[in-house]
């Protein structure tokens, strides 16, 4: 059985997301690709882009979410920590 | 309570603390980067744990850079006056400030060494805990050489640390891992060393160098582990 995702697993897979679609991508297609609910993603939206880890552009009438400066560091961090983790044990 | 060191030859009084300083800095840069990680996400208990042990054995280190340190400046005034002038020697550390040294070294590495092993076998309980602590005290002030006493107890405890990252490696096949289940070989090996140099002064400098090479290998897991995570952006 996989392993339930906890808050900063949730928060990687967010603004990995993000990176991997070039750093934009529609708040709908962020919440398939990081397999979570509409409410689920509003929430955790809400401390990411208040933390300034993601932002908000309108491009052709659309909404798309960017990854700041501050997530592209922020998201370093965590994969810094996820190794560390394992390597060392930790996890 | 016996508290007999054994030391190297007096030409190695010196470069032996510099590597002992650099072991301690890199258990201290293992140490802040634990408690870096443990800010981001403070769930994980394991990164303030591995924290605290790698405080513990960065502290011994300290301490016995400082007992050494005391001890080479004492040989160097009595050289200075004739007093003695051997080329191996042996401190019956009569004083009390030596012997405090000492059991700090002794405790906090052990100390150290088992929150390491705790955090690995995933013990979970305190009672448990606390009680081996106090066994692993105990045997030190309880035993005829506390000097034999913690080398061995380190030794045991290195390699079983190292046996379990190298059944982590084999579970999880991270390349890192492995290098850190060597660096904990290798600094059993040192501890092994560390016990015979009763016989043969000059193995101290071995011991000391293959710590050296262990604290290395320790060193380049940490960076590995800090540059993976960057390429991987």
């Amino acid at each position: 059985m996989p392993k339930k995702r906890d808050r900063m697993q949730i928060i990687e897979d967010m603004l990995s997301a993000i990176q991997s679609k070039g750093g934009e991508i529609k708040p709908t297609h962020l919440m398939y690709k990081s397999n979570l609910s509409h409410n689920q993603m509003s929430s955790y939206l809400e401390e990411l882009i208040e933390k300034e880890f993601i932002g908000k552009i309108a491009k052709k009438n659309y909404e798309y979410l960017i990854i700041t400066d501050r997530g592209h560091k922020f998201l370093n961090k965590l994969r810094e920590m996820k190794e560390f983790e394992e390597s060392f044990g930790l996890s | 309570m016996d508290i007999t060191t054994f030391f190297g030859p007096t030409w190695f009084a010196g470069p032996d603390l510099y590597i002992d300083l650099f072991s301690a800095l890199v258990l201290a840069f293992i140490a802040i980067t634990a408690w870096k990680f443990y800010k981001i996400n403070n769930s994980n208990k394991n990164q303030r744990n591995m924290f605290i042990a790698m405080t513990f054995l960065a502290a011994s280190l300290i301490f016995k850079v400082i007992t050494y340190f005391s001890v080479y400046l004492t040989q160097y005034k009595i050289n200075m006056f004739h007093i003695a002038d051997e080329v191996v020697y042996q401190l019956q550390a009569y004083n009390n400030f030596y012997v405090a040294l000492f059991l700090l070294y002794a405790i906090s590495g052990l100390i150290g060494l088992f929150i390491l092993f705790s955090i690995l076998v995933k013990l979970k309980h305190k009672s448990m805990f606390l009680f081996t602590v106090y066994l692993l005290v105990i045997s030190i002030f309880l035993s005829t050489s506390a000097y034999l006493s913690f080398h061995l107890t380190s030794f045991i405890l290195s390699i079983a640390i190292a046996i379990f990252y190298y059944k982590n490696y084999v579970k999880n096949k991270i390349e890192v891992t492995k290098l850190i289940s060597a660096s904990f070989f290798v600094l059993s090996l040192s501890q092994a060393v560390f016990l015979i140099i009763q016989l043969l002064s000059v193995l101290y400098v071995l011991a000391e160098l293959i710590q050296l090479i262990g604290y290395i290998l320790l060193l380049i897991s940490l960076t590995m582990v800090l540059n993976y995570a960057k390429k991987k952006r």
